[in-house]
C-alpha cells in the first residue's frame, strides 16, 4: 500500500505520465466487451472510462442476480449437493 | 476463523509480489500478468472452491439448519472469496477484506446480531447513467467510486486497479453462473448426484 502511494506521488515528467495513462487505457479498452469487436478502433480515453463504469455496474448487477439465485438454490438443496456440483465442475 | 487464517497466510505469501509492484509499473509486459491471471480455468476453479467454503460458513453461521443464507450474505461471501483469491495483491481486494474484518469486529463487540448489511446493497444499487462534467477527470472520479478502496488513487494507479478488478469480476460471474447451473441440475436429480459422489 505504501509502495503504491509513493509511486503515485513520484513527480516524473508529464510526458511519461501521459504515455502511461494512454497505455493503461488501451489495456482497459481490451477488457470491455463492446470494444473487443472493434479492437482496431481508436476510442478517446473519456469514452473508455465511461464504458468501463457502465460495464462494472453491469457486472455488479450480475453478481447480485446470481447471489439471489444461489441463495434460492441453497435453500432448496443441501450442501452435499453443492459439493457434488463443484466436484463435477472441477472434473470438467 | 479458518478463513481469516488462510487470508493471513495468503497475505504473508504475497509480500514478494507487493515488493515487485514497482517493477510491474515500469515493465509493460508485466501489466498483463494480474489481468490475464483471472482468465485461467485454474483461477476459476480455485475461486469456486473458496466460494463454496465461504457459503458453508454463511450457512453454518446462522446456527439454525432451517435458516437459509440470504442473498446479501451470499453476495458478501462471493466478494470476500474474490478478495481472498486475489491474495491481497491489489488495493481493491485489500479494501474488501478490511471491510469484512471491520464488520466482524462490530459483530464481536455487539451482543445482539446486527441487521443485514443493507448499506452494501445501497452501494451497489444501479445508478442512473451519469454524464459528469470535466471529461476524463470526472469519469475517473465516478470510476473510482465503483472500485473498492480506490477513491483517492491517482489516474494511472486507478486504471491499473480497474483492469484487475474488471477481469476478476468477469471470472466471478463465470464461476457463480457455473455454480448456479450445477446446483440447479443437481437439485433436479438428487438420486444421480448422491449416487455419483460418495459422502465424505
Amino acid at each position: 500500500m505504501s509502495n503504491r502511494r509513493s509511486r503515485s506521488r513520484q513527480s516524473g515528467s508529464s510526458r511519461i505520465t501521459e504515455e502511461q495513462i494512454s497505455d493503461l487505457v488501451s489495456k482497459l479498452q481490451d477488457l470491455l466487451p463492446e470494444a473487443r469487436l472493434q479492437s482496431n478502433a481508436r476510442v478517446p480515453s473519456a469514452r473508455v472510462l465511461q464504458e468501463t463504469c457502465n460495464y462494472i455496474r453491469n457486472l455488479h448487477q450480475e453478481v447480485d442476480d446470481l447471489s439471489e439465485r444461489l441463495s434460492e438454490l441453497l435453500a432448496t438443496s443441501d450442501m452435499s449437493s453443492a459439493q457434488a456440483a463443484v466436484i463435477r465442475s472441477l472434473l470438467m | 476463523m479458518p478463513s481469516s487464517a488462510s487470508a493471513d497466510a495468503e497475505g504473508a505469501r504475497s509480500k514478494r509480489k507487493r515488493g515487485s509492484s514497482a517493477a510491474c509499473a515500469s515493465d509493460g509486459s508485466d501489466q498483463q500478468g494480474p489481468s490475464s491471471h483471472w482468465l485461467t480455468p485454474r483461477a476459476q476453479q480455485a475461486y469456486s472452491s473458496k466460494l463454496l467454503q465461504a457459503l458453508r460458513l454463511v450457512r453454518g453461521g446462522t446456527g439454525t439448519p432451517t435458516c437459509s443464507a440470504s442473498a446479501p450474505a451470499v453476495r458478501d461471501a462471493a466478494y470476500r472469496a474474490l478478495a481472498v483469491a486475489a491474495r491481497g495483491r491489489s488495493r481493491w481486494s485489500r479494501a474488501i477484506l478490511a471491510r469484512s474484518r471491520r464488520r466482524r469486529a462490530l459483530l464481536r463487540a455487539r451482543r445482539p446480531p446486527p441487521p443485514t448489511p443493507r448499506h452494501r446493497q445501497r452501494r451497489h444499487q444501479q445508478q442512473q447513467d451519469e454524464r459528469p462534467a470535466g471529461g476524463l477527470a470526472g469519469r475517473a472520479k465516478v470510476l473510482a467510486r465503483l472500485v473498492p478502496g480506490c477513491r483517492s488513487l491517482s489516474l494511472p494507479a486507478l486504471l491499473a486497479e480497474v483492469s484487475d478488478y474488471v477481469a476478476a469480476l468477469e471470472m466471478q460471474v463465470r464461476a457463480m453462473g457455473q455454480l448456479t447451473h450445477d446446483l440447479a441440475s443437481s437439485s433436479s436429480a438428487p438420486t444421480t448426484a448422491s449416487t455419483m459422489i460418495a459422502p465424505p
